[in-house]
């Protein structure tokens, strides 16, 4: 049995893995999971109400769907904030250093691979159509130079980040405040190309999600790459903030580093996105 | 506000509202019932029993009481059973399903259902018992017991399994929108939602069941995680990978395949969302081909057969030699060809695909890699034979679903190696001998889901179950499956399509076409009634069962194969005692063991 | 010395081809080329299959009831001599299903390749098969025939079926030639036999293609060449 009060997560006995979560008072309960659950959930019905709202015989009003759609990011977010806030920040200093380091590397490892799958559906469509007769209809001028800039951008935010996480190793905590900034603000700097390019292509050439079997791998691709970096983008400027609050050590980087390995990756699949999509669309050999 | 709503709307939309809370009220109704079974419980420390004598130390007691524990709980026990009561219902929901069209299949033409109706219930059929019932089940029993067996405190991320759980709950209700929304007709796909037909029906219900079966795949995805997670970094110190036990071995295999299958089949999911609602081209013909959609979802779909029959073999592997009494033969082999089949299975898919007109060169190298893959399957299958033979055998009602496992899963294996030989497969593609083989290895895995159930109840609920009716349960059930899928075997040899609503052809054999479906539809009712008799016995055992008073009701010391999930029971039965809450009885294991020998 | 080393080597090959000629005669009611191949395979398989299937739930059976009262279990002893012998045993049964499917698999009855041009093949009949929901349509563009629901093929000719599809994916199965192809839209599928005796045969459709799926069906005559020549005329008039 731990003789310590509250927070004794790591006894030899049996281990309460939520003692601060609400309700609070007990050691394997928690709201948080049901929660977030149900917000998910609200994202999937809310999306299956619009469908349901569109066409004229639609059988609900077409602002249910979104609606629903909005109450349930509002509810997945207040769920992962309790969830983050309980099971990360709140005892961030009563805790143990290394405590669940490993398993949250592997957790963020595994989850990587399942990202290669994700994405792979979407690049084996891309090469089914590209090994077909190319190029298959009117293409946009894809080599820009927003687009070199934009992979210029990302690849810069991957070096900064991984100079800010070796600062931190270091402990130099100003300079790893310093480049995580840098990083966040190059992310959005990327995040704003896209959507450039989104409009340029939208409203300035008239190329949509559908006009043809080139833009649904476009769209889709680069659509699902920029969900991910939106994503990283938040990670990050999570990390800013628990920094601003004196998180992290030489010691203590185990979310530094695993948001690391995620930002890395994302960076990673637009390089492949880029030299396969853009590049390998543009020239035929 | 809603410029578009017009009145009709407006009372489809009160119809659907109203639906969706009684569905709701009917799963907290279930809930309430647990909670209130849970009372019945007495041995685990919940809050109403208050925390028993060293708990008050801790300043937190460990759950909430009632509903709250359901709904809250991070314990992965918890979850477990949680999983396990949603299985019930799906199997409940999937097994009546097929009733209704095995009853429809009794005579040639369309007299009980319309063919669409019939569809409707083959796309669910397939869909529930596929991913709401056969994938969560085995993470029932992965939840409840890896982490006892491999001395960990919970899973690795105890809150990522809750979440993982209760995005169940809502897939499954989207997948079965069709049915209970009025005024949309229910998917009607088949399970496998092959373009351009799943693009070509205009009803939502086929975009609600897509946005379904994404919700439950992040759940299994983010199970798989947890899971790989939790055996690589949870296991106690004496727990190392050479002793690590078969069961863990095989969950975590699976959720290898899960970790790749599952996110890509999600993604082929959305991309066919945006086909059928956003005028993309993944799958059309213009597009990436209708046979993208084969390619997708068959690597999807066939590591899927592994992900459901793996963890049962491991369930075979741990039960089958507690009551032979002696240890597992080939434990090494046995893990191997579980890792050759999490390999293999990944290179085979397709083999689903033999009469699409694809490469006769790439063809052929899939019969070679599909033939390789029965292998491992056999050399498990003589593994156990030799477990059994020496060894002291006490038939109780899991090692009989064990042994109905082995005799099922050879039937299985061998009508499955026909398939696997292209010129024959040509023949029998897409008939009943297809459903018939794989259905042989469905009711195995189902058969091992049984012995689980009745082998842990002791642990798991406290109480026995009633021996007599798990032998009934049994003989029912192997009779049932028998007749069945025999009787599609030779459907099959003599042509019949599967997914047939009617058979009242001009020229086929229609007169013995009726006879076979005849019995099956025999067979299955004894399936559907060895169901009602599990179901009563579970659920009146753990309500009124006498209780479990030893730390090792099955007497697995004597022959040293006591594993440590038993260990955690111990202490459970002595807080039991400690309460004093029963008067002794005699225990259930002797009688249990006297009817066998 | 090399002498009868051919001798031996002749006898095992004429042994051989003799058992393959005799074979697909073996399976009786063979209606096809194709069906013939796919038969004769499909009983050298389960001539394997169940004497194997029957040993081992035998075994299985013989097991649970000799040890059922067996009070003495025997401490469980690794032999890895035995796990190798019947893993091994099992890749060379499935190598035998393997190479017996590949010798089949290899001929163009059963896998019909576009670029079928050899000797005695140019007059081949084809017919353009078309699947739509819910009904089979027969093209045949040499006659410039079109016929709905029933396939009129010539007897001991070969015939070549070129498959499409309008819609959705459908299937031909004629389970009595042995025959089976997926129609997909956008693509031809091949298929290729030699009906052997005259009949009526189903043909169903074997792909899940939605309401109507179990009524699309169709009719499938195999008649002598003679009355095939006149069906196609009669066609002809009728369609002018």
């Amino acid at each position: 049995m731990s003789t310590t009060e509250d927070d004794s997560t790591d006894g030899h006995s049996h281990h309460l893995p939520a003692v601060e979560d609400w309700p609070q008072g007990f050691g394997e309960a928690s709201w948080w999971p049901f929660v977030t659950a149900l917000g998910a959930a609200g994202l999937y019905v809310g999306a299956g109400l619009f469908l349901l709202g569109q066409g004229d015989d639609a059988l609900v009003g077409a602002n249910v769907g979104p609606a629903t759609i909005i109450a349930g990011v509002v509810l997945f977010l207040v769920g992962l904030y309790g969830w983050i806030y309980h099971g990360f920040v709140k005892h961030y200093w009563s805790r143990d250093a290394e405590d669940s380091t490993g398993k949250l590397r592997w957790g963020m490892l595994l989850f990587l691979g399942t990202e290669v799958a994700t994405f792979g559906a979407g690049f084996v469509y891309y090469f089914f159509i590209r090994v077909g007769p190319w190029p298959p209809g009117e293409l946009p001028d894809l080599l820009s130079s927003l687009v070199l800039a934009n992979t210029a951008i990302l690849i810069l935010s991957s070096v900064t980040l991984h100079f800010a996480h070796s600062a931190l190793r270091n402990g130099n905590r100003r300079r790893f405040a310093g480049l995580l900034g840098t990083t966040v603000l190059l992310g959005v700097v990327f995040l704003a190309g896209q959507v450039l390019e989104y409009y340029e292509f939208i409203v300035g050439e008239g190329f949509t999600l559908s006009s043809g079997i080139y833009f649904s791998a476009f769209f889709g691709l680069t659509g699902l790459h920029g969900l991910h970096v939106t994503l990283g983008v938040i990670l990050l400027a999570l990390l800013s903030v628990r920094t601003l609050y004196g998180h992290y050590s030489p010691e203590r980087h185990t979310s530094v580093s695993t948001v690391t390995m995620y930002w890395h990756f994302v960076d990673a699949v637009w390089i492949f996105l880029v030299a396969t999509l853009y590049v390998g669309a543009a020239f035929t050999l | 506000m809603i410029s578009g709503l017009t009145p009709l709307a407006v009372t489809s939309v009160t119809t659907s509202v109203a639906l969706t809370v009684s569905m709701g009220l009917v799963l907290i109704a279930v809930i309430a019932w647990l909670a209130r079974l849970e009372d019945v419980r007495s041995y685990v420390p919940t809050s109403d029993i208050g925390g028993g004598a060293g708990h008050t130390e801790y300043g937190h007691e460990e759950k909430p009481g009632g509903i709250t524990r359901w709904l809250t709980t991070v314990d992965h026990k918890d979850i477990g059973v949680l999983y396990g009561v949603y299985s019930v219902i799906t199997l409940a929901w999937g097994g009546l399903s097929v009733l209704i069209m095995r009853t429809e299949l009794l005579d040639p033409p369309a007299t009980l259902i319309q063919s669409t109706t019939y569809n409707a219930l083959l796309t669910s059929h397939g869909i529930t018992l596929l991913f709401l019932f056969g994938t969560p089940i085995l993470a029932a029993f992965a939840n409840y017991f890896v982490p006892l067996l491999i001395g960990a405190d919970d899973m690795a991320f105890p809150r990522i399994n809750s979440i993982a759980f209760w995005l169940l709950p809502p897939g499954a209700l989207l997948i079965w929108a069709g049915f209970f929304i009025p005024g949309i007709a229910p998917s009607q796909t088949s399970w496998t939602m092959y373009t351009p037909l799943s693009i070509q029906q205009p009803s939502p219900a086929v975009d609600l069941m897509l946005l379904g079966l994404h919700l439950t795949g992040v759940s299994a995805t983010m199970g798989a995680i947890n899971f790989i997670a939790t055996i690589f970094t949870e296991r106690a110190e004496e727990v190392s990978w050479a002793n690590l036990d078969i069961f863990s071995w095989t969950v975590l295999t699976q959720s290898g395949l899960i970790l790749f299958s599952f996110p890509l089949l999600g993604s082929a999911l959305v991309m066919l969302l945006l086909d059928r609602n956003f005028g993309t081209t993944f799958f059309t013909v213009e597009g990436g081909s209708p046979i993208l959609w084969q390619n997708l979802f068959w690597f999807f779909g066939h590591p899927e057969v592994y992900i459901l029959v793996l963890p049962p073999m491991g369930l075979i592997s741990i039960i089958l030699p507690k009551f032979s009494g002696r240890k597992l033969f080939g434990f090494k082999f046995v893990v191997y060809s579980t890792l050759a089949i999490g390999v293999l299975s990944f290179g085979v898919w397709a083999h689903h695909m033999f009469a699409t007109g694809m490469d006769p060169r790439l063809r052929a190298s899939f019969m070679a890699v599909t033939l390789a893959i029965a292998v491992p399957s056999a050399v498990k299958t003589f593994n156990w034979i030799t477990t059994m033979w020496n060894g002291r055998l006490r038939l109780t009602a899991p090692m009989l679903f064990c042994i109905g496992f082995v005799s099922l899963f050879i039937i299985g294996g061998v009508t499955g190696v026909f398939l696997a030989s292209i010129p024959v497969d040509l023949v029998l593609h897409d008939t009943y001998y297809v459903v018939g083989h794989f259905h042989f290895i469905l009711m195995a895995i189902l058969a091992a889901v049984f012995a689980g159930i009745y082998y842990w109840f002791p642990l798991y609920t406290g109480k026995w179950y009633q021996p007599k009716l798990a032998k009934i349960h049994f003989w029912l059930f192997m009779i049932g499956s028998n007749l069945t899928f025999l009787a599609m075997i030779l459907l099959g040899y003599n042509g019949m399509p599967r997914r047939y609503a009617t058979y009242n052809v001009d020229i086929g054999p229609v007169a013995l076409f009726t006879d076979l479906h005849q019995i099956a539809t025999v067979g299955a009712y004894l399936i559907g009634f060895s169901g009602l008799v599990f179901l009563w016995n579970i659920v009146q055992s753990w309500l009124e069962g006498p209780r479990v008073e030893e730390s090792d009701p099955w007497d697995l010391a004597q022959d040293g194969l006591l594993t440590k999930e038993w260990e955690w029971f111990d202490p459970q039965q002595e807080m039991t005692l400690a309460d004093g809450g029963s008067e002794a009885r005699p225990p259930q294991s002797d009688d249990d063991t006297e009817e066998t020998t | 010395m090399t002498r009868h080393r051919q001798l031996l080597l002749g006898v095992v090959f004429a042994a051989i081809g003799v058992s393959i000629v005799a074979l697909p005669a073996a399976a009786a009611g063979a209606d096809s080329a194709t069906e013939a191949l796919i038969q004769s395979l499909n009983l050298k398989l389960l001539y394997v299959a169940v004497p194997i299937t029957i040993l081992v739930e035998g075994i299985l059976i013989y097991t649970v009831w000799r040890f059922r009262n067996n009070d003495e279990p025997a401490p469980t002893q690794e032999n890895r001599r035995l796990e190798i012998t019947w893993t091994v045993a099992t890749a060379i049964i499935l190598l035998f299903v393997g190479v017996a499917s590949y010798q089949v698999l290899a001929l163009p009855a059963v896998t019909a390749t576009p670029q079928v041009t050899e000797e005695g093949q140019t007059n081949a009949t084809e017919v353009t098969v078309v699947g739509q929901q819910f009904l089979w349509t027969f093209k045949y563009p040499e006659a410039n025939v079109t016929s709905r629901g029933t396939l009129v093929l010539p007897a001991n000719r070969t015939v070549s079926l070129n498959i499409t599809s309008t819609d959705v994916i459908h299937a031909v199965h004629i389970p009595e030639l042995g025959l089976k192809q997926d129609a997909v839209p956008g693509q031809y599928n091949r298929l290729q036999t030699t009906p052997t005796s005259q009949g009526t045969y189903q043909l169903y459709c074997a792909e899940f293609c939605g309401t109507g799926h179990s009524q699309m069906t169709a009719t499938v005559k195999v008649v002598s060449y003679d009355e095939y020549q006149q069906w196609l005329e009669d066609q002809q008039e009728s369609q002018q």
